[in-house]
């Protein structure tokens, strides 16, 4: 391995070692109570684990992610390519956009535990909403920008409409698509929480919710540290070598 | 005209919005075996007219009968999928089990039996073109349609893709149409030669290219200066970059 590689390499661990080494230096500036320092949040975070406690919450709450991310990627895929393939749905549709895009993620939440009642169905559902409109739009970036050229060539070659679609077609939107699924991901790490904390009895979110009650500092920094580790973990063992394998072309 | 044969009757085509149609009253037939180029003026509507041939375009008053199965065609661009390698661009074409292996041949006859892994970004121009022209091979199509296929191409490279053309035509004996401005290129490749010009376009002169194969290049050009003669007007406006 090159020496300018393996420094690439060893750059977000390091940061990552820099981010501890700053906390270490804050907390024992803090009194204890505000800020524990972050070898006692380890310690709680093995007591947490050993009683199988977090592994249930955070389960329980990845769950609910994968659901809501895939409710939301598919059928914001969906939506996303018809509106760029059709301009006059695409007008109909566009009003609905903006409005979905900005409605608050806390109207959605509480409209759909109102509407479908305290259920895992309608959390997910709650997620997804708040996300479907993004995808939509990114994708359809995507739909409006793919190439006639090549879509005409296999045309001409008469290719059946699936080999077309699927891989003449789709893969010209996969850029936008990965890039619609990491800034949803991102969204929808943090709403699940919300939607957890409002109407869930199980869950990092609920977890949190009880832990706030407590005013217990260290509780709650013990769930975030294992929330943004599985965080890093599915970003880094999922997300990019998915991303280096569909669009590793480009480069 | 028999049922393999491509028979082009334009009466109209207009872009819409436009008041002079493009093309009218416009006849072409293109019997099996035959390589017929069509030379005219940019702007003059040849690639619309392979654009109505290939089915691209069915917004036209007129009628188009075209051989069985799909055309081999090449663009003026490749046109291939910049996320497939060089193989998997003939495969997307191809039906059947041995897709792969027809794949393979058609690329190595075409000088990439080395090159079959790499993406189109990592191919120079003329290896573009050649796998473009493999992938129009491949199907193993009763007809060529060919829009400028080595247009911007350095003079050696072009040349070196016409013979292979050559040489892979009259071995399938496909009916071939392509279009150029390129007169020493229709000279050189064609049994026949139709020239299209005017406003809205339609068929100036259809002529028989009565040189004996293989045609020496001066051959080729004793025969375009002889024709440009005769029909001082035939390439108006064409003839910039010869």
């Amino acid at each position: 391995m090159p020496p300018v590689a393996a420094i690439d390499r060893a750059l977000r661990p390091l940061s990552l070692l820099a981010l501890l080494l700053l906390w270490q230096l804050a907390a024992s500036a803090a009194p204890a109570a505000t800020l524990p320092p972050p070898l006692a949040v380890g310690a709680r975070l093995w007591v947490y684990t050993a009683s199988g406690e977090l592994p249930y919450h955070l389960g329980v709450t990845l769950a609910r992610v994968a659901a809501s991310f895939a409710l939301a990627l598919t059928l914001g895929t969906a939506l996303g390519i018809a509106l760029g393939a059709w301009p006059r749905l695409d007008r109909c549709c566009d009003a609905w956009l903006v409005v979905g895009l900005n409605i608050p993620a806390l109207v959605t939440v509480i409209l759909c535990y109102l509407w479908f009642g305290l259920n895992d169905v309608a959390a997910v559902l709650a997620v997804a909403l708040n996300k479907i409109p993004t995808v939509v739009v990114t994708v359809r970036e995507g739909a409006r920008a793919a190439d006639r050229a090549l879509l005409d060539m296999a045309r001409a070659f008469r290719l059946p409409r699936l080999r077309t679609f699927a891989r003449v077609y789709l893969p010209q939107l996969y850029p936008y698509v990965f890039a619609a699924a990491r800034g949803g991901l991102a969204l929808i790490w943090k709403i699940v929480l919300v939607v957890e904390l409002l109407g869930r009895s199980s869950g990092v979110g609920y977890q949190l919710s009880l832990l706030f009650q407590l005013f217990d500092i260290a509780g709650i920094l013990a769930y975030t540290l294992a929330f943004a580790g599985v965080v890093l973990v599915v970003e880094g063992a999922l997300l990019r070598p998915l991303e280096r394998r569909l669009l590793g072309w480009r480069r | 005209m028999s049922g393999a044969a491509l028979a082009l009757e334009v009466r109209a085509k207009r872009w819409p919005g436009a008041t002079q149609p493009l093309l009218a009253g416009l006849r072409l037939a293109v019997v099996p075996g035959e390589f017929v180029a069509l030379v005219g003026p940019s702007g003059s509507g040849k690639s619309t007219l392979l654009g109505l041939a290939a089915g691209l375009d069915t917004d036209f008053d007129g009628r188009i009968e075209r051989p069985p199965g799909a055309p081999g065609v090449v663009f003026q661009e490749p046109r291939l999928l910049p996320w497939l390698s060089a193989l998997d661009n003939v495969r997307l074409v191809l039906h059947g089990a041995d897709d792969e292996r027809r794949a393979r041949d058609w690329l190595a006859a075409m000088g990439l039996g080395e090159a079959l892994g790499r993406r189109p970004g990592e191919l120079s121009g003329g290896m573009q073109r050649r796998v473009a022209l493999a992938r129009a091979f491949a199907i193993a199509p009763r007809w060529l349609l060919l829009d400028e296929p080595f247009v911007s191409l350095d003079a050696p490279v072009a040349a070196g893709l016409r013979a292979l053309l050559l040489e892979h035509w009259q071995a399938t004996r496909a009916l071939v149409l392509l279009v150029t401005h390129a007169l020493d290129e229709a000279l050189a490749l064609a049994d026949r030669v139709v020239f299209l010009g005017g406003r809205p376009a339609r068929v100036l002169l259809d002529h028989r290219v009565g040189l004996p194969r293989p045609r020496a290049p001066a051959a080729v050009a004793r025969h375009a200066a002889d024709l440009l003669a005769a029909h001082p007007g035939l390439l108006t406006g064409s003839l910039d970059h010869g």
